[in-house]
């Protein structure tokens, strides 16, 4: 716990303590650990190179044949492979996320009346309710009706 | 008109037949000039200075910049979670797939984007956490304590594996460097340091301000650092000469927040009443917001559509064209059931990678998500009206 909570007119500056040279103790949270820094390797870059790696490929292959024409169409057998698994994403998404129609319950005439008992259940609405307030959370309700009789 | 910025010019030139009416009106007034004046020369320099420096053709000319429109914001979810208020969060910027918030109850958690569902809680802290900050180039989360630390958290293990000691009081921000391996921090004890990532040793400590500090931001090239803190002012950082480059003491009050623009090379800065954007990498004035009346500004975000958001500590929610400064949105936030009436503040705020979605970290100790609504369009839903004030220009 440190004392930059409590209030003071003015808090210790950095700027006094920026000269200070250091002294020969060496405290345990400063010792190294972790010595290596690690990067993030990005998938589209992976996929760039590898596109371009094709495209340097097919230009060296092509020193007779027109090089244009070969790029065209590794560009567009990608564009196809791209499609394609976009189209393959799409469907899964569709079949994860289509809900099936639900099948109407066999209810009876009684829950459609006016005073019938899932019409007028007053404490079904309010179970779950988020209120801000600690002390008005269901559990502490709980938890005081059951310590206080 | 030479000195006109292109889009403004195009503005011009495409309402230029709609004007014909005031332009002969000016000419007249000009004719009359011009037969009371008697010499050729005096004749001339009252036409240019008229062209120029005239209330009349500048608050014409403000007219003429018509803003962009954008659609309305409308609250899409509100998360209950934390124990105490939400006071940083970030997004994930490189997958977007998820969002950190860290709170006064000291635990920083990670939310799921789409769900919405709780991810994962870090405890680590002893004290609120202030700031936070997702690095681009490694798998790790910086965060900012009131306990004088930032905490260096990999995102692989999911546990902190750094602390970089040596700030004297609490740290209030930290930001990484978008290009080097450095990340900068500050808070009350009024100096932002630079800390070497994987050493955890503090590079260089940049004295000038003379209040605590509230935010920094690091950019790629000169001036690497920006911040802003509580003695009114904004100073851009020079770190190779290891002092400040340019101070802005524009703002009467604490500035409570800077933001970055996602493509232009500018920022935006905030105190009571008053949002201020500033060219970089000279730092001069480029736009005065109409913010008059916003009350304490503690939040700003813009997002790459060119939209400002500030959130005010009363509730307030101001949404600005960043071009021209036109508040086109004024909304209040709804507090949680049961809060309190000063439980209704906003602390935080981002926009996500796409810039489609607001998020925002509240007093009522709520996340609430904010989206823009798809079916709105400029006829039905205009926004505010357009009634730029002489002070709120684009220079």
């Amino acid at each position: 716990m440190s004392t930059s909570h409590r209030p003071q007119l003015e808090s210790r500056s950095g700027a006094k303590a920026a000269g200070y040279t250091s002294t020969s103790i060496e405290h345990a949270r400063s010792l190294p650990g972790h010595k290596t820094i690690k990067y993030r390797v990005t998938e589209p870059d992976v996929i760039r190179s590898e596109d371009e790696d094709k495209i340097m490929i097919a230009d060296e292959n092509q020193k007779h044949k027109n090089t244009e024409d070969t790029v065209k169409k590794v560009v567009e057998t990608n564009e196809q492979d791209t499609t394609k698994s976009l189209i393959k994403i799409s469907k899964e998404q569709r079949a994860k996320y289509s809900v099936s129609k639900p099948v109407p319950k066999n209810k009876g005439w009684r829950s459609s009346t006016t005073f019938s008992r899932n019409r007028n259940d007053k404490s079904k609405g309010e179970k779950d309710e988020y209120v801000n307030n600690i002390t008005k959370s269901s559990y502490h309700q709980d938890f005081i009706r059951k310590i206080t009789k | 008109m030479a000195t006109l910025p292109t889009h403004l010019q195009q503005e011009l030139n495409d309402h230029k037949a709609t004007l014909k009416n005031f332009n002969t009106a000016t000419e007249d007034i000009l004719q009359k000039n011009m037969a009371t004046s008697k010499s050729l020369a005096v004749r001339e320099t009252s036409a240019a200075s008229f062209d120029n420096h005239s209330a009349l053709e500048r608050r014409r000319q403000l007219f003429m910049q018509k803003p962009k429109w954008h659609a309305s914001w409308k609250l899409h979810t509100v998360i209950n979670g934390h124990l105490g208020w939400v006071r940083c969060v970030a997004t994930d910027c490189v997958s977007n797939k998820w969002f950190v918030t860290g709170s006064n109850d000291t635990t920083i958690k990670v939310w799921d984007m789409s769900t919405n569902k709780l991810k994962l809680t870090l405890a680590g802290h002893a004290m609120g956490v202030r700031g936070l900050a997702v690095s681009k180039r490694h798998p790790y989360m910086f965060s900012a304590s009131e306990d004088k630390l930032v905490k260096c958290w990999d995102l692989e293990k999911n546990a902190a594996i750094r602390d970089y000691y040596g700030h004297h009081s609490g740290v209030h921000t930290v930001a990484i460097h978008p290009t080097l391996d450095l990340i900068a921090s500050a808070g009350r004890d009024s100096v932002v340091k630079l800390w070497d990532i994987r050493t955890k040793e503090a590079v260089v400590t940049l004295v000038g301000h003379k209040g605590p500090i509230n935010k920094v931001y690091c950019l790629p090239v000169d001036p690497q650092i920006v911040s802003c803190s509580t003695d009114a002012t904004v100073i851009l950082w020079d770190i190779i000469a290891g002092k400040g480059m340019k101070t802005l003491t524009h703002h009467k009050r604490n500035v409570r927040d800077l933001a970055l623009h996602p493509n232009e090379f500018s920022f935006a800065s905030a105190c009571t009443d008053d949002i201020r954007s500033w060219r970089l990498p000279e730092g001069s004035l480029l736009t005065n917001f109409a913010s008059q009346e916003t009350g304490i500004i503690n939040t700003l975000s813009i997002n790459e559509d060119g939209v400002l958001f500030a959130g005010s500590d009363n509730g307030a929610m101001s949404f600005y064209d960043y071009k021209s400064g036109h508040l086109y949105q004024s909304t209040m936030t709804r507090a949680t059931k049961g809060s309190l009436e000063s439980e209704k503040g906003i602390l935080t705020s981002t926009f996500d990678k796409s810039g489609f979605t607001l998020i925002t970290g509240e007093t009522d100790k709520s996340i609430k998500i904010w989206k823009q609504s798809v079916e709105s369009n400029p006829t039905d839903d205009p926004g505010l009206p357009w009634n730029p004030m002489s002070s709120s220009q684009r220079f």
